[in-house]
C-alpha cells in the first residue's frame, strides 16, 4: 500500500482496521520468531501500529508502508531485547497447521519435517541478533534485497554481506544436517 | 583452495541467482570438480529450504481482534 504523498489527515476506523488486517501476519510471525512472550509480542504490535497510525500524515512513500511498518516493528523488538538485557529467542512449537503440507506426507516425512524445523529453530536461535534479523526477513519472510535495505536502513552491499555470513553461521549451527525431503 | 576462496565470496549470489549467466555457468563448472564447495552449496539450499517452509505465522484471531481495539481505544483515549 502506498500512501504517496496525498495530503491525509489520519485514517479512518475502517481503513485502520484494513491496515492491520492486511500487515498483522507478517509482522506477527517476524516478531515471533525473534522473541519468546505473547504478551511482548503484543506490546510491540501495539506500538508498532499505534506508531504507524501517528506517522501516517507525514508518510511520503519512499518506501511502501509495510516496509515502514517492518522497521518499526523491527526497532522496538531491538529495544525490548537491549531492554531484557539478556538474549530473548523464540521457543518455537511448530503447529501442526504449519508443518503438515495438504498432501498428507508420510510419517517418514512427517518425522523429517518435524526434525529439519526443530534443528533450524534451534539453531535460529543461537544466531546473533543481527544475523536472525536477516536470515527471517530474506530467507523465512521472503522479502526483497531492497526491501530489507529499506527497513535495516543499510546498503545493498551490507545486506548481501550479512545474508551470506547468516546462512555459513546457521550451517555451522545446523551441523549441516537438514535432511533432504 | 584459492580458487574456493573466490567461489565461496560467491555462494549467495549464485544460490540467490544473482550471477550473470557466465559467472553461473563458471561456477557450476567449479563446483562439479570440487566436493568441498558442492557440499557447502547443497547445505545451504537445504537450509534455504528449510526456511522457504516455515513460512509466514498467522497471528492468533484473538490477538489481531484485541489489537484493534486496542489501537482504536488509545487514539480515542489521546483525542487523535
Amino acid at each position: 500500500m502506498h500512501l504517496n504523498n496525498q495530503k491525509k489527515t489520519k485514517i479512518t476506523d475502517q481503513e485502520l482496521s484494513d491496515i492491520i488486517e492486511k500487515h498483522s501476519n507478517k509482522l506477527y510471525s517476524i516478531v515471533y520468531r525473534m522473541i519468546d512472550n505473547h504478551d511482548d509480542i503484543m506490546d510491540i504490535l501495539q506500538e508498532t501500529f499505534y506508531k504507524t497510525y501517528k506517522s501516517i500524515d507525514n508518510f511520503h512513500g519512499n518506501s511502501s508502508l509495510f516496509t515502514y511498518m517492518v522497521s518499526i516493528a523491527i526497532n522496538e523488538t531491538r529495544q525490548y531485547i537491549r531492554k531484557k538485557k539478556k538474549t530473548l529467542f523464540a521457543d518455537i512449537n511448530i503447529d501442526d497447521e504449519v508443518l503438515l503440507s495438504s498432501r498428507y506426507p508420510s510419517i517418514e516425512e512427517n518425522i523429517i519435517k518435524r526434525n529439519n524445523a526443530e534443528k533450524l529453530n534451534n539453531a535460529i536461535k543461537k544466531l546473533p541478533e543481527k544475523y536472525r534479523e536477516i536470515i527471517i526477513l530474506k530467507d523465512i519472510e521472503g522479502m526483497k534485497i531492497k526491501e530489507i535495505t529499506e527497513i535495516l536502513s543499510i546498503s545493498v552491499q551490507a545486506v548481501k554481506t550479512r545474508i551470506h555470513r547468516g546462512r555459513l553461521f546457521l550451517r555451522e549451527l545446523t551441523e549441516n544436517n537438514i535432511e533432504r525431503m | 583452495m584459492k580458487e574456493c576462496e573466490h567461489f565461496k565470496k560467491l555462494l549467495c549470489d549464485y544460490l540467490d541467482g544473482e550471477l550473470s549467466k557466465e559467472q553461473c555457468a563458471e561456477f557450476e563448472k567449479h563446483i562439479d570438480n570440487c566436493t568441498n564447495c558442492d557440499e557447502i552449496i547443497n547445505n545451504l539450499k537445504d537450509i534455504i529450504d528449510e526456511c522457504k517452509n516455515q513460512g509466514t505465522l498467522t497471528i492468533p484471531e484473538h490477538m489481531k481482534m484485541s489489537l484493534k481495539t486496542y489501537i482504536k481505544e488509545k487514539i480515542r483515549i489521546k483525542g487523535e
